[in-house]
């Protein structure tokens, strides 16, 4: 009997330390392959990302017409521009001041004469403008934005929206069908999120300081446009600042445009991709319906991914087709 | 026997059959445990040749559908008009001021025989763009029925068969990609990549036509308006010309569907198909840029050289390379 249990024991001891040496490749591939890395990255790179677009990184999607529409306050800029001022106007005088000894003294010639005159009217004209600097930036602004706010009446706004929102959303579905069998396989949608989410805010955030920078400068060149020899430094500043300033009117004309195409265009077959249907086993499947359906992350058509692509790249485009093609327009 | 013996024999025959067992039982697992897991890899690999198939075969080829459609078609004038009224309403009273105070300077002011004439001219100018900005949305509606029946006549001659030239180079893509997968599982991502950015910038440049068409048709007057000062003049006539190029895209399209449908015939048989697929399909993309000089050539050089030398880097090539080692 004690002869029999020993045996049993040794037997099951042999097996279990045998067992626990046992190293099955198959069980590793399955759990990496199939079940654990996918989970992971459906949940640890998708879903937070779905999370971040419900929050912030849908953002620009919810606020676009107010961020197109806004301006950098012209208050915010009177301290400087006041220092400039400060500093233009002994220049002014200084120009002035030299122009009537020049007429009095030195020129001799009566073309020479024409000139100075000239120079002097146009001096004196400039210096009234510059004077009015911040209320002329102001009315440059003011019609700027209520140009932009009546284009964007010729659609509807919530439109617009929608189609923004079909396309960042879109990108981010296709990233996760991609990602969930490999990571790489959704690299290029996954990075678009980002590219859509953060590219707007920072083109306008450009357009914003480059304003600033310009209203600023707006006096100077005012006064650089009146000095022949410096005209085309004047000419530049001028010219960027009203090409910057009504960037925002020709945003609102390409997200107008958009969505009037959106609305008109029809393809033959509107496939859809849904990333319901991601993992290839019924159970998990349906614990990522549940948690994606919650978070608003359903499927995507090729219309609106398209279209909402489309959208972002405007916004993208739109200040490099302005600047290249509004340029030397002044006379 | 003794009983000891032969409780020592029974102990040893145990101890030797269960060792024997022990080993036979792990050599069956070892051979299940790597089919298993070949199985699962092979499955894995299924897994991203299948989503990938979901994403290129079944989601962006689909535009290939609609090529003939989107080609042939324009944006209804009913959605542009009043876009185009919009800033017919802002540039009229513009255009009243300049003709008034242009009139006033040839009645009162200017006294000198050049100038006059020069404000005859221009007064001229602006009337012939006031009268071009009123019948701007028929401008426009003359240059779409012009671009939809050439694009309509050139798709007719064979552009079908274009079409089906470039869905053959998106197929070769995609079975060089999931060849490429099941030799490794990260062989085909990069040529993935460049197959899934192809086709996607297709759609975006097809759709983007048709915003931009809308867009530069409302801007339309705006044209007409810059156009009729000097200084303005090279803006006035850019923006005809983007409105122009635009428009005329699908043509430029339809015409390199043709020339791809008639050069694929042609071609040596010793080059492999898949290569000259592919040239088409680049060729398409690049085909308002050659045709209708869009952009940059050079630009598209470099786009075309970028990608070209993506390819050869790619994990694919290297695991091949090292597979026939």
């Amino acid at each position: 009997m004690v002869l029999a249990l020993v045996i049993t024991l040794l037997m099951t001891t042999t097996v279990t330390v045998q067992a626990k040496h046992i190293h099955l490749e198959s069980l590793e591939v399955l759990l990496e392959s199939l079940i654990i890395k996918p989970i992971i990255r459906g949940l640890a790179i998708a879903a937070p990302t779905g999370v971040w677009l419900r929050g912030d990184g849908t953002s620009f999607v919810r606020n676009f017409d107010r961020v197109i529409l806004y301006n950098p306050p012209v208050e915010g800029i009177l301290p400087s521009l006041n220092i400039l001022l400060k500093i233009l106007f002994p220049v002014y005088s200084l120009l002035i001041v030299s122009i009537g000894f020049y007429l009095l003294l030195c020129s001799s010639s009566p073309e020479g004469r024409v000139r100075a005159k000239s120079l002097l009217g146009k001096l004196i004209i400039t210096l009234v403008v510059i004077s009015l600097s911040p209320k002329l930036i102001w009315l440059i602004l003011s019609i700027s934005r209520d140009l932009t706010d009546s284009i964007f009446t010729l659609t509807s706004l919530e439109l617009i929206g929608n189609i923004l929102d079909g396309g960042i959303w879109g990108m981010l579905i296709l990233a996760t069908w991609s990602m969930i069998p490999d990571v790489e396989l959704g690299i290029i949608p996954y990075i678009l999120v980002y590219v859509f989410a953060w590219l707007p805010y920072m083109i306008i955030s450009l357009r914003s300081i480059i304003l600033t920078a310009l209203m600023i400068l707006f006096p100077l060149g005012i006064l650089l446009y009146s000095i022949p020899g410096l005209k085309s430094i004047g000419k530049t500043i001028l010219e960027q600042f009203l090409v910057w300033t009504f960037i925002q009117a020709f945003m609102a004309l390409a997200l107008v445009s958009v969505a009037k195409a959106f609305s008109v265009t029809t393809l033959v077959s509107n496939p859809e991709i849904t990333c319901l249907n991601v993992f290839p086993i019924p159970g998990v499947n349906n614990l990522l319906a549940w948690f994606f359906t919650s978070i608003d992350l359903g499927s995507v058509s090729l219309m609106e991914l398209g279209f909402g692509s489309v959208a972002h790249f405007a916004i993208i485009l739109v200040p490099i087709v302005m600047i290249t093609l509004f340029k030397k327009f002044l006379p | 026997m003794d009983k000891k013996i032969k409780i020592f024999v029974l102990l040893t025959a145990i101890l030797l059959l269960s060792t024997s067992v022990n080993a036979i039982g792990a050599l069956v697992i070892g051979i299940i445990d790597v089919a298993l897991a070949e199985g699962f890899k092979l499955l894995a690999k299924g897994w991203i040749v299948t989503s990938g198939w979901q994403v290129v075969g079944l989601f962006y080829e689909k535009i290939f559908d609609s090529f003939p459609l989107l080609l042939t078609t324009n944006p209804p004038l009913s959605e542009i008009t009043p876009g185009i009224f919009f800033f017919i309403k802002i540039i009229a009273p513009f255009y009243i001021l300049a003709i008034l105070v242009l009139a006033l300077y040839i009645l009162i002011a200017s006294s000198d025989v050049r100038r006059r004439a020069k404000a005859k001219s221009l007064l001229s100018n602006l009337i012939i763009g006031l009268v071009l900005i009123s019948i701007s949305p028929f401008v426009l509606g003359i240059l779409f029925i012009i671009s939809e029946n050439l694009a309509k006549v050139l798709m007719s001659m064979g552009g079908t068969t274009g079409i089906d030239v470039l869905e053959g180079a998106s197929s070769g893509l995609y079975n060089k990609f999931w060849k490429l997968t099941l030799i490794h599982r990260t062989g085909g991502i990069e040529l993935f990549a460049i197959h899934a950015t192809l086709l996607f910038g297709l759609t975006v440049l097809l759709l983007l036509r048709h915003a931009m068409v809308i867009l530069f048709g409302m801007l339309l007057p705006l044209a007409f308006f810059l156009y009729s000062f000097y200084p303005t003049k090279r803006i006035g006539k850019d923006l005809f010309i983007q409105a122009f190029l635009w428009t005329f895209m699908p043509v430029a399209w339809t015409l390199a569907l043709v020339i791809i449908g008639i050069g694929i015939g042609s071609m040596p048989s010793y080059i492999p198909e898949f290569y000259i697929l592919i040239g088409a399909l680049f060729f398409f993309i690049g085909s308002p840029m050659m045709i209708l000089g869009v952009g940059d050539w050079l630009a598209f050089l470099v786009f075309l050289f970028e990608v070209l030398q993506a390819a050869p880097l790619s994990i694919g090539a290297v695991v091949i390379d090292e597979t026939m080692k």
